[in-house]
């Protein structure tokens, strides 16, 4: 099975199509995974860890969407930094909110960064073409270090 | 500085107009609407921030793929009636934009501070790089009180109309000034421009109220309509005179004594 570089967790359809265009105009070969729903993302993020070890070796980065019907996105930031294999993943809130309170709960709760969707396509698609070459091109992720070597220093 | 809770000075001027033995009822009652008012605004600001936005970025984005794979298969004006869905999508998206803000000033907390005017003035007027243009007649140590970032955007607006709606050469005739007048200052933008047909100065400050062509004269039409929205708040009126193509003059009032707070 191959693993997911990239999550997208949002419950627009249409946002995560277009999210995923706009990550694969960095990187045709990366491969991103889509859940509609919080319970579908946290799912295949914890189950499957616990059967495949491996599950996040390949995850770079979880793309989350705030405003998602019953378990929202900051429950769902919440539940994958109480996990131990899920504590250090990095996760972007992209979202459409402006709100001032939005911003300040999703740093409190440990977002890695926090990003609003542009509406205009060029942008949107510039923003979250960034966002890939960023999360996965220049970043380390710290679960694939501790993955390859638990007890090495990073350089 | 001190923060003035949403809509207390007006709940509390009803309240004073109500029986003595009334005045708590009133009181409760005028804050029990506010607050479903406010929870009504917040719904609807909600919607328009985040989901009608949502809907515009999936038309801007699926009309863009189309151009994207398609536009080869396309004639010219083709490809401009597919230009023109993206064109009033960015329209749009403004115009949600500034509604959310104009909604948003309807409950926010504001911060006041007495000011002085004729600073506060002088020192947008720089910002704008107009001081070699603009005339600013305030006196100086015009004292008011209000919420100084609030009051800044509403000259900003009124400026940088004037100058939109001025010929150049009119421009260095632009006036900024005040005439006292008892408890409240009535502050004044004038110039020469393009001016409008008085018969509509009581809707000029309405949403989306357009006089003008805005081909000729581009916005969004909510300039006016948020700096009602700012002066209604700090318990202060607009209002405008005006004749076309000889200019207009935007006027609001602002609250010169301590008591606009409740404080002696």
């Amino acid at each position: 099975m191959d693993l997911a570089n990239i999550i997208v967790v949002d419950n627009e359809p249409d946002d995560a199509e277009l999210t995923i265009y706009g990550l694969k105009e960095t990187n045709k070969s990366l491969r991103v995974m889509y859940f509609k729903t919080g319970h579908d993302a946290l799912t295949y993020l914890f189950q499957e860890t616990s059967q495949n070890q491996n599950v996040l070796s390949d995850l770079k980065l979880i793309l989350l969407d705030l405003k998602i019907p019953k378990i929202d996105g900051i429950e769902i930031l919440k539940r994958i930094r109480e996990g131990e294999q899920t504590q250090n993943l990095p996760v972007v809130i992209l979202t459409s909110s402006r709100e001032r309170k939005d911003v300040l709960r999703a740093y409190t709760h440990g977002a890695n960064s926090y990003v609003i969707k542009p509406v205009g396509f060029e942008k949107f698609v510039k923003a979250v073409s960034a966002l890939a070459h960023y999360w996965t091109d220049l970043n380390v992720s710290p679960v694939q270090d501790f993955r390859a070597n638990p007890n090495s220093k990073l350089h | 500085m001190q923060v003035i809770p949403y809509k207390v000075r007006s709940i509390e001027d009803q309240a004073e107009k109500a029986p003595q033995s009334n005045q708590d009822e009133v009181i409760e009652g005028l804050r029990s609407e506010l607050d479903n008012r406010s929870k009504e605004l917040q719904v609807f600001s909600h919607a328009v921030a985040h989901d009608l936005q949502a809907t515009l970025r999936g038309i801007d984005g699926y009309t863009n793929l189309f151009i994207r794979k398609y536009a080869y298969q396309l004639d010219d004006p083709g490809k401009r009636l597919l230009t023109k869905v993206t064109e009033n999508v960015n329209k749009m998206q403004l115009q949600l934009q500034e509604l959310d803000y104009l909604l948003k000033l309807g409950t926010i907390e504001l911060h006041f501070s007495e000011m002085d005017m004729y600073a506060l003035t002088t020192a947008v007027v720089e910002s704008l790089q107009l001081s070699q243009v603009i005339n600013v007649t305030v006196r100086k140590g015009t004292l008011v009180q209000g919420d100084a970032s609030l009051i800044k955007e509403v000259l900003i607006k009124l400026i940088s109309n004037a100058v939109k709606f001025s010929p150049e050469q009119m421009r260095s005739k632009i006036e900024i000034g005040c005439l006292e007048h008892g408890a409240d200052d009535h502050f004044f933008v004038r110039d020469f421009g393009v001016g409008f047909d008085e018969a509509y100065k009581d809707v000029v400050f309405d949403i989306f109220q357009r006089l003008h062509d805005p081909e000729q004269y581009p916005g969004i039409g909510l300039g006016l309509a948020t700096v009602k929205q700012i002066i209604t708040r700090h318990g202060g009126q607009v209002w405008a005179t005006g004749k076309e193509n000889e200019g207009a003059t935007f006027y609001f009032s602002l609250h010169t004594t301590t008591q606009t707070d409740g404080s002696s």
